[in-house]
């Protein structure tokens, strides 16, 4: 199993290297470009040098010099040495503005999957005992409109509900006006007050995808000869269910969260864009917007790597659960 | 039934929606009846016709209900097991003989399969139940301990996550709440060993993967004779087994029969496992059965025109022959049966009086029953016997 590992990792560096070059081609060759549109500002002040002065000027400040390939080599040359350089519109290192940011997407994401795997898994037991019951069509319709309709959907009808009929909550922003005079404890909870609408949507959404497979999962383990054995051999309903099902049904179950582990970390770019939450994929979208070429990056980087810690753990999850994976 | 379906068997899917809604209705009553509280004892107690039997399937009707139409699946069923007997169910894949045994066991897939009437008489030690009455709780506490089952897929039939020891047991505790859990694990260790497992204290830790077919299918058997229940159902124990593994299972499966003195029912539709193993043969065809006696009656005197086709599709040694028989045309359609001899179509030896309704029982003997018009006149003259 170490041996595996260790081959997955090594081999994941491989794919990062080409990851980061898709990447940073497409960033280079999007019409978006921070220097110029830099240049383009300085130019219109009075009294100032050209367009193509200032252009020349900024791209040798930002090392924009040369070409995508020259670009590209001296930017891994960089991050080989483990510095991610600055952020072009925030103006403080990349990783900096990172760890600033960071926290609040992952405690989005920790309560919406929390919530998810709370809701999901019971409902999708319960969908595939009662299978073609009342219940199981309710839930499978409560579950389509949620992989259905989009975040910015139910975002809109929660705002218009909650914050201008109800006025129980704000229509968004992480913290309240009044923040500053709070203590820590009322802090705390105006942040989570905050956050109520935005977990909600990132749950809405999410919950159906995980029911629908727990249910197509537990169909299929309920099926199956071992189920029958464990009946005929007078166990209770609740213990069939409950053991010997739910423990195959967790198989795949545990390999798809397992895998979005990493990608608590990922943030929720709509959903934090409509709540004004700063977390990370707020902030990456607002670096996106303007061409910021090393934030950008390290993100798409960032995730990139989520995504391949996710694949890995989701597998070594695997052997965990299922003996039969288990690799010697 | 319906005017829509065409000679394929395709239906509208109107029809279908029709059928589906009506079988929701008919199986929800059924449920409802089935899942009622505090059932009084007196519903599902009764008397056993013999009382040397252990088993008494009597009229069984197990039908389930798919969004294609009716499947008669066991239609009318009535045989009896002995006490310390092994009865043989032969007849081919899908003729409900595995449905019987599930009716059983109440294991039938539900919704859908249901017990619609008849009745399974089982004397056990909680008095005379009738099966198809008792309440699933009730029902529980026969199932693995006075009634156990082995099932004919070794390979998918042990929950793959779960320890081999774990899940055996797991059984033996679930019947013997009083068993601490190391008199558990000696037992288990014990019967592995009485099953023929010889690195018992190894394979209690494995799981089933670890294992071949046939260790498998002595772990299930090991799982089944546990707690030494009085009827053990093996439903084509060795079908998935290879032929040199066949005979030591069931050898091995005699001779814990005989040891613990409990009854069997086996499921096969191989007519040497019969001969070897059986005291009593039932034919079974299209969800009923069409001639049962003793193994020397049936395979001495067959009397059914299938019993006789399946006797004859067999190999002999000692015999060169081009092609061995098989008996002409397939298995009619489940959905829909007329009530006519279910092998009219396929009858190589039929008689007039075949066009006419479904025949009735005759009695070639004390315990030779036939279903076959061809044997009317037999019946006369045994008449004075019974």
């Amino acid at each position: 199993m170490k041996r595996y590992i260790l081959k997955r990792i090594l081999l994941s560096i491989v794919i990062l290297f080409f990851v980061s070059m898709v990447i940073y081609g497409i960033m280079r060759s999007i019409p978006t470009s921070f220097v110029e549109h830099k240049a383009m500002e300085r130019a219109q002040l009075p009294g100032a040098k050209s367009y193509t002065e200032w252009l020349r000027i900024l791209n040798e400040q930002y090392g924009m010099g040369g070409n995508v390939v020259t670009g590209f080599f001296s930017w891994i040359s960089k991050i080989a040495t483990g510095n991610f350089g600055d952020s072009w519109k925030f103006t403080i290192p990349v990783t900096e503005k990172f760890s600033r940011v960071i926290w609040d997407s992952f405690w989005l994401a920790f309560t919406t999957l929390i919530l998810r795997v709370v809701i999901a898994i019971p409902l999708g037991i319960l969908s595939a005992r009662k299978q073609y019951s009342t219940t199981d069509y309710a839930i499978t319709i409560f579950a389509l409109i949620g992989i259905s309709l989009p975040t910015f959907f139910f975002a809109t009808l929660m705002k218009l509900f909650f914050s201008v009929h109800l006025g129980w909550l704000d229509l968004f922003g992480k913290v309240g006006r009044n923040y500053l005079t709070l203590d820590s404890l009322g802090q705390a909870l105006d942040v989570a007050k905050h956050y109520i609408m935005p977990v909600m949507t990132l749950t809405i959404v999410s919950v159906g995808d995980l029911m629908r497979y727990t249910r197509t999962n537990m169909l299929e383990v309920l099926n199956s000869d071992f189920i029958r054995t464990a009946r005929a051999k007078g166990l209770p309903e609740r213990t069939v269910i409950n053991k010997h099902a739910f423990r195959n049904t967790l198989i795949p179950v545990v390999t798809i969260i397992g895998g979005t582990l990493p990608s608590l970390f990922g943030g929720a770019m709509i959903t934090e864009t409509l709540f004004q939450i700063p977390g990370i994929g707020y902030t990456s979208y607002l670096a996106i917007l303007e061409g910021d070429i090393p934030f950008t990056m390290f993100y798409l980087m960032f995730i990139a790597v989520l995504t391949l810690m996710g694949t890995l753990i989701a597998d070594i999850l695997y052997a965990v659960v299922d003996p039969r994976v288990r690799i010697a | 039934m319906s005017k829509k379906t065409n000679a394929a068997g395709y239906i509208s899917a109107k029809e279908s929606r029709r059928i589906s809604k009506q079988n929701r209705k008919i199986t929800g009553e059924l449920e409802k009846r089935r899942e009622r509280k505090n059932v009084p004892l007196a519903d599902y107690t009764t008397q056993m016709r013999n009382p040397d039997n252990i088993v008494e399937f009597d009229d069984l009707h197990t039908y389930f209900f798919t969004d294609i139409g009716t499947v008669k699946a066991v239609d009318g069923v009535s045989f009896d097991i002995p006490r310390g007997k092994t009865v043989g169910v032969v007849g081919e894949s899908g003729c409900g003989k595995s449905v019987t045994s599930l009716s059983l066991m109440q294991l039938v897939q539900r919704p859908q399969g249901q017990i619609i009437s008849g009745s399974i008489r089982f004397s056990g030690d909680g008095g005379v139940l009738d099966i198809a009455q008792t309440p699933t709780e009730v029902m529980r506490k026969i199932r693995g301990r006075e009634i156990s089952m082995i099932f004919q897929e070794p390979m998918t039939s042990l929950n793959p996550v779960f320890r081999v020891g774990m899940q055996v047991d797991e059984v033996i505790a679930l019947h013997n709440r009083a068993m601490s859990k190391d008199q558990v694990k000696q037992r288990t260790i014990e019967m592995l060993e009485t099953v023929g497992i010889a690195n018992s204290n190894g394979v209690y830790r494995m799981y089933p993967h670890e294992l071949s077919g046939g260790m498998r299918q002595r772990v299930m058997i090991a799982m089944a004779l546990a707690l030494s229940p009085k009827l053990i159902i093996a439903d084509e124990p060795t079908t998935a087994l290879d032929v040199t593994i066949q005979a030591q299972i069931l050898e091995l499966l005699y001779s814990l029969k005989e040891k613990i003195n409990s009854s069997i029912m086996l499921i096969t539709h191989d007519l040497g496992v019969i001969a070897e193993m059986a005291d009593f043969v039932v034919v079974m065809y299209s969800g009923r059965v069409v001639e049962k006696g003793t193994v020397r009656e049936v395979f001495k005197n067959p009397s059914h025109p299938y019993t006789i086709g399946l006797l004859n599709s067999r190999p002999v040694v000692n015999q060169q022959v081009e092609r061995l028989y098989s008996i002409p045309g397939k298995v009619p359609n489940p959905i829909n049966m007329p009530n006519y001899c279910y092998f009219r179509d396929r009858c190589e030896l039929s008689l007039p009086a075949c066009a006419g309704l479904y025949p009735p029982e005759y009695r070639l003997s004390d315990t030779h029953v036939v279903n076959c018009y061809r044997c009317a006149h037999a019946v006369k003259e045994e008449t004075p016997h019974d």
